[in-house]
């Protein structure tokens, strides 16, 4: 079977995590600057996709820290990962690049 | 820690309860971290959103965590009662942080659905029909 798109979340969460490690909060307003504050990931969500990433070896444990007795953990993108999202990029920019070209042929870009 | 920064704590705390044993071992304090990293400092409720957000996703660990005994009838049986149980307390958890609306889709729509999926994977069990369990979308 063909390999299917990855989910818009997780390629966002990966995009933030590219630019070095980052916790839980900070994923999620890296996220939200990065998509223009079109999306705002919940905790649950958060949750349950860096678990699936980690299960997947996509990403791994930074480091640990504790701030006003809260506990803070930091995520990284493993060599995995870092390939996984470099893929994925790839094949979405091909995709624009389809779509600009084929627009401008049928004048469907606005100018 | 201020009266209101408690009050929440408590509350995202109860929610984070929903989630399975294994789950809330290893990942509580650090969620409860994100959640209040995320809350206004004057909030004293969690956000509707992020309430129905955490219930949803614990809900979906709960079931795909737990290992479904399909072919033991007790096995089944008690995992439906747990799951009963467990749809109870998260109304009640809802409606306590004042999401009543929420609270009701919770108590109406998980067990409607639970029901409805136990009905098309039963179907789908039997060669004789044609309706399949997963459908790639």
């Amino acid at each position: 079977m063909a390999k299917r798109g990855m989910q818009e979340a997780t390629f966002l969460i990966l995009t933030a995590l590219a630019g070095g490690a980052q916790h839980g909060y900070g994923i999620i307003a890296d996220v939200e600057q990065i998509s223009e504050r079109r999306v705002r990931l919940k905790a649950g969500t958060l949750y349950a996709a860096l678990d699936r990433l980690r299960d997947d070896g996509l990403i791994e444990l930074d480091r640990e820290e504790i701030v006003d007795s809260r506990l803070r953990r930091y995520y990284r993108l493993t060599a995995g990962g870092s390939s996984t999202l470099a893929e994925e990029a790839e094949r979405l920019s091909s995709h624009v690049r389809t779509a600009l070209s084929r627009l401008q042929l049928t004048g469907g870009l606005p100018a | 820690m201020t009266d209101s920064r408690q009050r929440l704590e408590q509350r995202y705390r109860r929610l984070l309860s929903l989630y399975p044993k294994s789950f809330r071992e290893t990942r509580r304090e650090e969620m409860l971290s994100t959640l209040l990293d995320g809350s206004e400092q004057d909030r004293t409720r969690p956000r509707a959103d992020e309430a129905v957000n955490l219930v949803g996703n614990a809900l979906k660990m709960q079931t795909l965590h737990s290992e479904i005994p399909d072919r033991h009838p007790f096995g089944l049986l008690a995992f439906r009662a747990i799951l009963a149980v467990w749809i109870i307390v998260a109304t009640v958890i809802l409606c306590s942080m004042g999401l009543w609306v929420w609270g009701a889709v919770v108590f109406v729509f998980f067990p409607l659905n639970a029901y409805l999926a136990d009905r098309i994977v039963k179907r789908s069990i039997r060669p004789d029909r044609s309706i399949r369990p997963h459908r790639s979308v």
